[in-house]
């Protein structure tokens, strides 16, 4: 049986994690796209969610040629695009009960 | 193996000059780039265009390309590279490895044909020995009831395998039982750490993540921590009020309809929605809706019109104002 935790990453393991280079997560925090608690990268934690953004965001620098302030304005964007496409499809889902 | 017209798949002239090659090559990345591309075939059709640019962006392999080309391909029409046929280019290229290309591409190019000017996944192969696994992703169907309690639940998942140089060999199915944390909400991702694929020469396992999907539920809809029912009433049950038996998640409560309740109004029965991660439930919020039945007989419509008579209600007195 597997279990959840809740999972806090230092730098090191991050870049492990993500296959990522300092430097690059050093940019990607830098643009906020994923925002660790602490001050400095020795103090940096990231949460169970950031490898995978981080690694997004890499692939849209790297793939698609983007600047990482494309990427963070991108990334923003396409979060905001599924919220909005989640809410739609709720709100789509009530109307039709309430009409039919 | 069929023929691939890599002019096709751009949507460029064979006659293209470099920049037309370039400007439809970086649209078609944006428009089908796995991470923004919602479309079901998205990754299929980057890596596609990815290889079509890869040939067509390098002048060598192009002129290749171009002399089989002439040689009769035709798109997806069954091909084999010409008897003796060997690529100029091919032997001495990038020495990647690890490429994703088709065997289109390689019958022309070899399997090293990959040069360094390739945008997918530069460079990162070959930065250590023991090579981390691929994390997967995939999502979990999760119904409304399950995520009240601790539920366990079988899952199965493709685990991607590659060998040592990093090429992908296959698939392989793994099934695990998963906890379901109590709580958990559309979209949350569960993550289980080492479940993804095998790491390459010592290097550890990839991570699965499960992104939670809310099953669609017969009965209710989901907003936040609270839950969305409709009560279907009769225009008599709305007007005079009337006590329903009405289903929740776990069972059933007894509703009360005050008199004259109006099609659309919300009442809120506290404590019967979803669990939040503290175990504190949301509300259930019950919606009214009257309805009209299908069919009257001439005895129900003389029973209306005496209302309507005796009723005196203009529902459209706002038009008049």
């Amino acid at each position: 049986m597997s279990s959840t935790l809740i999972v806090q990453l230092d730098m090191r393991t991050f870049c492990q994690e993500a296959d990522l280079t300092a430097d690059c997560v050093m940019e990607i925090v830098e643009h906020g796209i994923v925002e660790p608690s602490g001050r400095t990268p020795e103090d940096w934690l990231f949460d169970d969610r950031s490898p995978v953004l981080a690694k997004r965001a890499a692939r849209l620098h790297a793939e698609l040629e983007l600047e990482w302030e494309g990427v963070a304005l991108a990334l923003e964007l396409l979060e905001e695009v599924q919220q909005l496409r989640s809410e739609n499809d709720m709100l789509r889902q009530r109307l039709g009960r309430f009409v039919q | 193996m069929d023929f691939k017209d890599y002019y096709k798949i751009l949507g460029v002239e064979p006659t293209a000059d470099d920049k037309a090659i370039k400007t439809a090559y970086r649209k078609l990345a944006r428009k089908y780039h796995p991470d923004v591309s919602k479309e079901r075939d998205a990754e299929d059709k980057f890596k596609e265009a990815n290889e079509a640019y890869e040939v067509l962006s390098d002048a060598a392999k192009r002129a290749e390309y171009d002399e089989i080309r002439k040689y009769g391909g035709q798109h997806g029409r069954p091909f084999q590279a010409p008897p003796g046929w060997e690529s100029r280019g091919g032997a001495g290229g990038g020495g990647f490895g690890g490429g994703d290309f088709s065997d289109f591409f390689s019958s022309i190019f070899g399997s090293n044909g990959r040069g360094s000017g390739s945008p997918f996944g530069r460079g990162q192969q070959q930065r250590s020995a023991g090579r981390r696994g691929q994390d997967v992703e995939m999502e979990l169907a999760v119904f409304l009831e399950e995520t009240l309690a601790n539920e366990s639940k079988k899952i199965s998942f493709q685990v991607p395998q590659h060998n040592a140089m990093g090429q992908r060999t296959g698939d392989t199915s793994k099934t695990l039982n998963v906890k379901i944390p109590a709580g958990v909400t559309d979209g949350e991702r569960i993550r289980l750490k080492g479940q993804g694929a095998p790491g390459v020469g010592g290097g550890a396992n990839g991570d699965l993540y499960l992104i939670v999907r809310f099953a669609p539920h017969p009965l209710f809809d989901v907003e936040g921590h609270d839950l969305i029912i409709t009560v279907p009433l009769a225009p008599w049950e709305a007007a005079l009020g009337t006590k329903v038996e009405m289903p929740t998640l776990t069972g059933k409560v007894n509703l009360t309809i005050r008199p004259d309740s109006q099609s659309g109004q919300r009442l809120r029965i506290k404590g019967m929605g979803l669990a939040n991660k503290q175990g504190q439930r949301g509300d259930l919020y019950a919606q009214l809706k009257v309805v009209m039945p299908a069919q009257s007989d001439a005895a129900t419509r003389e029973l209306w019109n005496k209302l309507s008579e005796k009723a005196g209600f203009n529902p459209r007195a706002q038009w008049s104002k």
